[in-house]
Parts: C-alpha cells; structure tokens; sequence
C-alpha cells in the first residue's frame, strides 16, 4: 500500500490526467462544432418585468438538436429580421411572443418574421419582438410601448402561456448572456463553467434523459381544470385595454400544442394523455389550429422531439398572419396598400 | 519534426514524467488501489448511513415526523394498506391505517369490510385528520352518531389534495365501492383548496412518485429527515406567505369571483359522483382568521420579522371579509342548486370556545371542532331531524 507523499502525488495523477483529458475532449467539441455554444447566449438583465431582454447587437452561433444556427440581435433589442427595410418612414408590424416567435431553434433566415417580410416586402417592416420566457404579461408590456397606429400581431403559445400567466416575474436569471433557472447551479457556477462547451453538452444530454417529460399544458391537464379556466379568464382581460385603444389593428393567434395535433408526440408530455382534451382556447383570429391541421404531414410543422415550429410551420405562420392582415387591412384602411394575398405553403 | 518535439516537451512530457514518478507504479496495482478505495468508502457511508438511521428512529420513538404521501395518477393519495404511527409538530402521537385505495379506516381488519351504507368522507388534511387518531376525525365522530360504529366510516382525504383532486379519488373509490353509502360529506377547505386549485397547479405533479421514492418514505427516517431539511433550506415556497390565502394576493378580485364560481362547480360535480349516497353533504371550512382575525397570531414564527408580520397581519380583517364573500358566494350558488351545506363558520360564530376550535400551529380543526361540526352534520340530515 502507499502512503505518504507518493500517496498524494497519486491522487494528484489522477487529478491532472482527469483534466488533460477534459481538456482534451473540451477543445475537441470546440473543433467538432466549429467553436459553436449549446445554449442562447443572448440575454441581459433588465430592471423591470420580466427581468430580462435580448442584447441588442449580440450573434449568436450555436448548435441545437444538430443544426448549426446563427442568431443576430440588432440595436434595439430585437431578432434580427433579415431584409427588413431600415426607413422609418415604412409602417410598422410588429410581430409579438414567446421564443415560437423569436424563432427558438431557427436562424435569421428561417423565422416567422422573416418569411412575413418577405411577403410584404418593402411596403412593410416586420419587427420580431419574441423572447423566449416570455408570457402574456410581457405581451402586454411590448403593446403598450408600440404606437397604437401600428399593426401589431400577439402569437401565444399554447404549450406554455397560460403556465406564463401566474406572474409578470420569471424564475429564471440572466448571467454572462444565457437565461438560467433561479436555482444555486443558476446563480453560482462561473462563466468560465458556463461557456464549457463540455458543460453545455453534458447539461443538456443529463436534463434529457433524467429531466424528466415535460409537462402537458395546464388547459390539457385533466387535473388542472380550474387553474386553466381562471387564467384563460385573466389572458383575456390583460389585453381588454389595448383591444379598446388598437381595435382592428391588433391581431391574436395561438399556435398549437404539437401533441394536440400530432398523438405520437405525446410520449414527450406527463401525463400520457389517450386524447389531447382542451379544457379552454386562446384566442385565435386566424384559425391557426384549422390552418395546421390542414397542412399535410402535420409533424413537418414542428421541430423534432421540440414542441417549437420547424421552418416549415413558420412559413406557414407567416402565411397565415400575412392573409390576416391583408383582409384587416381592406377592412381598417381603404386608402392602405393592402399587400395581395399569398399561396398556401405546401 | 522538432516544433512538435519542442511542443510536447513544453506541455505533454512534463505530465507524463510526474506520472511515472511515484513508487510502486504499475497499471494494475493503480487499478486495484481505485477499487479498494471505493469499495472502502462505499462500506464506510453505509455503515454511517445505519447508524444515522438507527439513530434518528430512536429520536423519532418510530413514528414518522410528517404525514406521508404519494402521488398516484397525479393525484395525491395516503400509501396503501400501510399502518403507521405519526407524530407531528405540536401534535400528540397518532396512528394511521389504510385500506387498498389508501382511504383511512380505523382498523385493518376492516379494510375488506363491506362499504356500503356507511359514511365516506372526502376532503383534504382537513378531512383526513391532521395529526389525530382515526376516533378523533369527523368521519368518526359522524358515523358514531349516525351509525353507532365508527369502523363504518372511511376517509378519502390526503394532504394537499383539494376538490378538483377529489374528482378523480372519488371515481376510482366509486369504482371500487359501488353500494350506496349512507352518508358522503364532502369538505371544501377554504384553508387552501382553492389555493391549491389556481396556484398549485403552477407546477404540475408528476405522474405518480416513483417506487423507490415511496419505499423510502415510508421505511427510512434518515430519508424523511434528509427531505424535510433539503425543503427547508430550498426554500421553495416564496411564492406563499404563511397563514394567508395566496388567491388574496395571487388574484384581483374578479379573477377571486371567476374561481369561486369554478370551484363550486367542482363541488356540484363532486356531489354528482358521491351518488349513489342516501345523503350527501358538503361541509366548508374556513379558513382560521375568517374566524377569529387573532388567529393569524399562531404564524409569526414563520415570519423574519416583527414588521413582515404585522404589515401583513393589518391586512387580516380585509382578506377575512374578503374570504367570507367567496364563502357565501360558493355556499349560495351550493344550496341554490339543492345540495346540504353546512358552513363551520356559522359553527364558530355560535361557539364560546373559538380559540379551541382550530389548531395551534394551522388551520386544522381540533378535535372539540370535529365533535361540533358532526353533531350540526347529523342534525341537519333530513331523516335525523
């Protein structure tokens, strides 16, 4: 047996081959992926509700569920919208929601404001006002600091927004530009540990297969009836005010719980539900669920094993909204330029 | 050729020369020495893990410091068939016994007993006895006035459930017993079932506790006290201030009203599926300081200051008035669709002991609460009055 000194130096073997090796696997992923982070790294405290924004001028080049992307924040704060006119003299529409909007899981060129700017072209500019985490109470705060004039589009979310609802505060935090869970590991691990491409990874492959299934939405939970009908019931009066003041100017749509419309994702939710029962729905302006469900297969709409939108449903979205407007337009304003209708995505 | 020589030397070769340093050194004696270490360390945690446990079941006199729970089809339930001693804080020693739903009985040669015609109660903590022998509960109390034996009552109550929770344990109970009972008292605990319907829905409950989780729970007090300290140091409740109904702070008054009429819903849902029944009831309880306001006095230790509790405690008489009109709007939309309501708060209004009615350390009811609420339940059933 050792003892003593050789005994130490040992263990200090052990612990400096540990980190050559972790060194060594560390600058691998680096090189595998091109230097690429697994995690947003976009974010900034903010002082009021709900305690965080995007940075303005921030890239961003990650890689998520295997595809690499690349993700710019421009000066204002806002996803970048690729080709969208700079004059401010173009009117404005303003795209409004969570990270569905923002375009979780998509690059610049594959957002839902993206595809509507390509639409309207020049005659318009799409501002893409997404944020992942945000909520209803966020929704509100953004509509409030746009001028009533302006078109403005809320796209809620129906996986998570009515979750959203119980508070205008998040339990998360910003630190060293990622959105972190309010948890000890959130507050204290170094941005050194953070940045580790190694940790990243391991974080993410560890919260995938001890995470857990994430939760149904509470107006699918057949246990959460109650809960889901009160806070539908303050969705709905959160917006009564700037539904006054915006009247036809203001649009709503929700987009579908991706196991709502397609039964094999369920094994990706807890509970296992046999059929996906809702017990209230946004509202919805544009029958965006009838515009899915229409769309053949189905399953291309979303990400894979990601209840966000692919590409492909964001184009669909962009369509949807796009035909929307148009129809708001001829109705709000007969001397507008209303844009021409688009073709369905197929 | 001499760069990579040159770099090597400047990083690799200096690692690999420490290594081989130390004496003896060969790759198996590096293996065996890994393995004999962790093995030792593996056995020396154990026998501290027994020691502790042996330890901590002296302290406890084996009986359990919380009141256990499982999940099941994400509602919660008391564990099945178990029978166990339970002593919480500020309580007297109390056993508990279950039967296969895990509804409580009074004994376990009853669990197979026959359950029809006699009284099923279904609630919460409120119902199921928070610290008190089965004798002690209102169940017990109802069928010893009603029926003379109070082995025929059964309690479909667990912590943390509330009426919308009820639904479910009350189909799989009806599925299971589908005799007519002679009497279903159905509890509303305005304590915190309307509460739990809005703010504990915020984190959804998993799908059932997983079987490793329930062993322990209910076998290992070194388990119980690691969970009750991890709790505490969490921290995780901030979102509730204790003693005070989190729908006075978490809601604006029309989204109390909009609850309000969703929970008495439930309880005309509930109602329905109490049947067949002779006689269903439902029985609401308040919350403590809709009684008396000094009862939120008994919260301070759950306060870090003198001013944190008595801002809050200044605002008592509103929510108490506040809490009343939930009540009696709940109570009304209840009785207007012919159901029996018996409301604890008119009860304590006509008691001269209201200081002995509710708990010390919660909003439980005593059992000198019990034995009055069963005496106004049985007096006001049609066939007894």
């Amino acid at each position: 047996m050792l003892s003593g000194a050789p005994k130490v130096r040992r263990y200090l073997y052990f612990a400096f081959t540990t980190l050559m090796v972790l060194t060594a696997v560390e600058l691998g992923i680096r090189l595998a992926f091109g230097n690429r982070v697994f995690g947003l790294r976009v974010y900034r405290s903010i002082t009021e509700s709900p305690g965080y924004g995007l940075a303005p001028t921030t890239v961003c080049d990650m890689v998520q569920a295997g595809r690499s992307l690349h993700i710019s924040i421009d000066a204002a704060g806002n996803r970048v919208t690729p080709s969208a006119p700079t004059s401010s003299t173009i009117p404005v529409i303003h795209l409004i929601g969570d990270s569905q909007v923002f375009g979780q899981g998509l690059s610049d060129y594959e957002t839902v404001s993206y595809y509507l700017q390509t639409k309207t072209g020049d005659r318009f500019r799409v501002i893409n006002h997404g944020v992942p985490g945000y909520g209803p109470f966020a929704y509100r705060r953004l509509l409030q600091s746009i001028p009533a004039t302006d078109w403005a589009v809320v796209v809620q979310t129906e996986y998570n927004d009515l979750r959203d609802s119980y508070s205008e505060r998040t339990r998360t935090l910003v630190r060293c530009g990622y959105l972190l869970p309010d948890t000890p590991m959130g507050h204290f691990v170094p941005c050194f540990g953070l940045n580790l491409r190694l940790f990243q990874l391991t974080s993410q492959i560890s919260g995938a297969m001890i995470g857990g299934l994430k939760p149904v939405p509470i107006n699918y939970d057949p246990h959460d009836s109650v809960a889901a009908r009160v806070l539908m019931y303050r969705v709905e009066k959160l917006f009564d005010g700037e539904r006054k003041k915006r009247g036809a100017r203001l649009i709503f749509t929700v987009l579908p719980w991706d196991a709502s419309l397609v039964p094999s994702r369920m094994r990706m939710y807890s509970p296992r539900l046999e059929k996906a029962i809702s017990w209230v729905e946004f509202p919805d302006e544009c029958d965006m669920k009838g515009h899915f469900l229409k769309f053949q297969p189905v399953e291309d709409l979303y990400l894979p094993n990601d209840e966000h939108i692919s590409p492909t449903g964001a184009s669909l979205v962009a369509t949807v909204i796009y035909d929307k407007l148009h129809e708001r337009m001829l109705i709000v304003d007969a001397n507008s330029t209303p844009p021409k209708p688009s073709n369905p995505v197929h | 050729m001499t760069i990579f020589r040159n770099l090597y030397n400047l990083t690799v070769g200096p690692f690999l020369k420490f290594a081989r340093k130390p004496q003896p050194t060969t790759r198996f004696d590096l293996f065996y020495l890994s393995v004999v270490y962790l093995v030792k360390l593996l056995l020396k945690t154990l026998a501290l893990l027994v020691v502790l446990e042996v330890c901590l079941r002296i302290i406890h006199l084996g009986a359990m410091p919380v009141m256990p729970y499982q999940v099941r089809e994400q509602t919660p339930v008391m564990p099945a068939n178990a029978q166990f001693t339970v002593k919480l804080a500020g309580h007297q020693r109390a056993s508990y016994v279950t039967d296969d739903l895990g509804a409580r009985i009074l004994s376990a040669d009853l669990r197979r007993a026959n359950c029809t015609g006699g009284v099923v109660v279904v609630g919460d903590s409120q119902a199921l006895g928070w610290g008190i022998n089965f004798e002690d509960t209102l169940g017990s109390r109802v069928a010893e006035l009603l029926l003379h034996d109070r082995g025929r009552a059964r309690i479909l109550g667990a912590p943390t459930t509330d009426p919308e929770h009820n639904l479910h344990s009350l189909t799989r109970y009806r599925n299971w017993c589908p005799g007519i009972e002679r009497l279903s008292i159905l509890i509303l605990n305005l304590g915190n079932d309307l509460d739990e319907m809005y703010l504990g829905r915020w984190e959804s409950l998993p799908q059932s506790s997983g079987f490793v989780a329930t062993w322990l729970t209910m076998h290992s007090s070194l388990y119980v006290d690691l969970t009750i300290l991890k709790r505490k140091l969490d921290g995780s409740k901030e979102d509730l201030v204790p003693g005070i109904n989190s729908i006075m702070y978490a809601l604006n008054r029309d989204e109390q009203d909009f609850l309000a009429d969703r929970t008495a819903e439930i309880m005309l849902e509930l109602a329905r599926l109490a049947q067949p029944s002779e006689s269903v009831m439902i029985v609401i309880v308040p919350q403590d300081y809709q009684v008396a306001a000094n009862q939120f006095d008994k919260y301070r230790p759950y306060y870090d200051s003198d001013k944190e509790f008595n801002d809050l405690k200044a605002k008592i008489p509103e929510y108490a008035k506040r809490m009343s009109e939930l009540e009696e709007h709940i109570s009304r939309k209840l009785s207007d669709s012919g159901l029996a309501v018996v409301r604890f708060s008119d009860i304590a209004r006509e008691s001269d002991r209201v200081a002995d009615l509710f708990e010390h350390t919660s909003h439980h009811l005593t059992p000198i609460a019990y034995q009055l609420l069963a005496n106004r339940i049985v007096n006001s059933m049609p066939q007894t009055q």
